[in-house]
């Protein structure tokens, strides 16, 4: 193992296992402990300084760590429930409260755990962010559409399908939009831990638009749903609307 | 005394010495024990930091990227005097039962 590829591994375990400002302190003096050993002196490194993964298990406190690992599971938590309505899309009626109430827990354990307890110089956003940020919002809109579709407002777009295959289809784009962003809001958090806090935006971003989906496809498929009044979507409307507003702030927030 | 806290007594009385980089410390310690790895070495040096015993800053250097330098704190004081205590107590000890 040589000086680059050791401090590359160890820096992913650091990094992971320890809260910011400790894991850029001990990185910094990494950085220069291991700069001694270049050329021939590689190989002492490992025998020197042990292997990178135990390197960096002698570092943890193990109370610290396990209130990330608890923050963690938290957060992930938030999306694997929506997720798993998503997917098995049975619902009685729309779950609005439930997915607020998820929304904003996973904000408040976003914002506690990542967000700076004192004022720091502003850094730039990290590189990548707003392409995938861009994503997200493009599966935001395939659900915007798919809930707009509902309204009678698209419905010149499924002309092309015989009628029966509208709903599957609506389903299917859903899934799919609702799925990706949480892939996305996942791969948010770790960046997030692994690198710039900034990338907790790309979590709650993701969670919003998946639970979003969520929300659509409850509605399409509610057993309750009375079409034949007047304007019987706007209630769903201002439901999306609210969830959307509530999730779009949180991201901005992250986004400062 | 276990063979951590005798390392953590030498950080401590290095320090008290004069100010050092990260570095330095682990080359010293490993010329005194060198069977012991630098990174647990390295970890006893956080942990007194994390602990408040030592303070880490940027030291001055002319040209290139700035050193971190460790410190002894008033608090690393106590707790060197304590392990000094403890490490003269364990001596005599041995001492009286005729180890040493």
């Amino acid at each position: 193992m040589n000086q680059k590829t050791y401090f590359k591994k160890f820096s992913r375990i650091v990094r992971w296992t320890l809260p910011k400002a400790e894991a850029d302190e001990t990185l910094s003096d990494y950085e220069e402990i291991l700069s001694r050993y270049s050329g021939e002196k590689e190989s002492a490194l490992v025998a020197d300084l042990g292997d990178p993964l135990r390197a960096a298990k002698q570092l943890v406190e193990p109370r610290t760590y396990h209130r990330w690992l608890w923050a963690f599971g938290g957060m992930l938590f938030c999306l694997l429930i929506p997720e798993l309505w998503l997917i098995k899309a049975a619902f009685s009626s729309p779950p609005f409260l439930p997915l607020f109430l998820l929304l904003l827990l996973g904000a408040g354990i976003a914002f506690f755990t990542f967000l700076p307890r004192h004022k720091e110089e502003k850094a730039p956003l990290p590189k990548g962010l707003f392409p995938a940020l861009g994503v997200v919002l493009l599966a935001f809109a395939a659900v915007l559409v798919a809930a707009a579709s509902m309204t009678g407002l698209f419905s010149g777009l499924w002309t092309f399908l015989p009628p029966e295959r509208y709903g599957m289809t609506a389903r299917l784009i859903l899934l799919l939009a609702g799925t990706v962003s949480a892939l996305f809001s996942v791969s948010g958090l770790v960046l997030a831990r692994l690198s710039d806090r900034h990338w907790c935006a790309l979590y709650l971003l993701g969670a919003t638009v998946l639970m979003e989906a969520v929300l659509v496809l409850s509605v399409l498929c509610s057993l309750s749903l009375d079409t034949s009044v007047p304007y019987w979507w706007t209630i769903h409307a201002l439901k999306l609307g609210v969830l959307g507003a509530a999730g779009l702030a949180v991201t901005g927030k992250a986004l400062c | 005394m276990l063979k951590k806290e005798l390392i953590e007594l030498c950080l401590l009385y290095l320090m008290t010495q004069e100010d050092l980089y990260g570095y330095e410390i682990l080359r010293r310690i490993h010329e005194s024990f060198p069977d012991t790895q630098e990174s647990a070495v390295y970890a006893l040096i956080r942990g007194l930091c994390k602990n408040g015993f030592t303070q880490r800053y940027d030291g001055e250097t002319s040209g290139g990227p700035k050193r971190k330098y460790y410190r002894i704190t008033p608090a690393g004081e106590v707790k060197r005097d304590q392990l000094l205590k403890e490490w003269r107590r364990l001596r005599r000890a041995l001492e009286d039962i005729g180890v040493v």
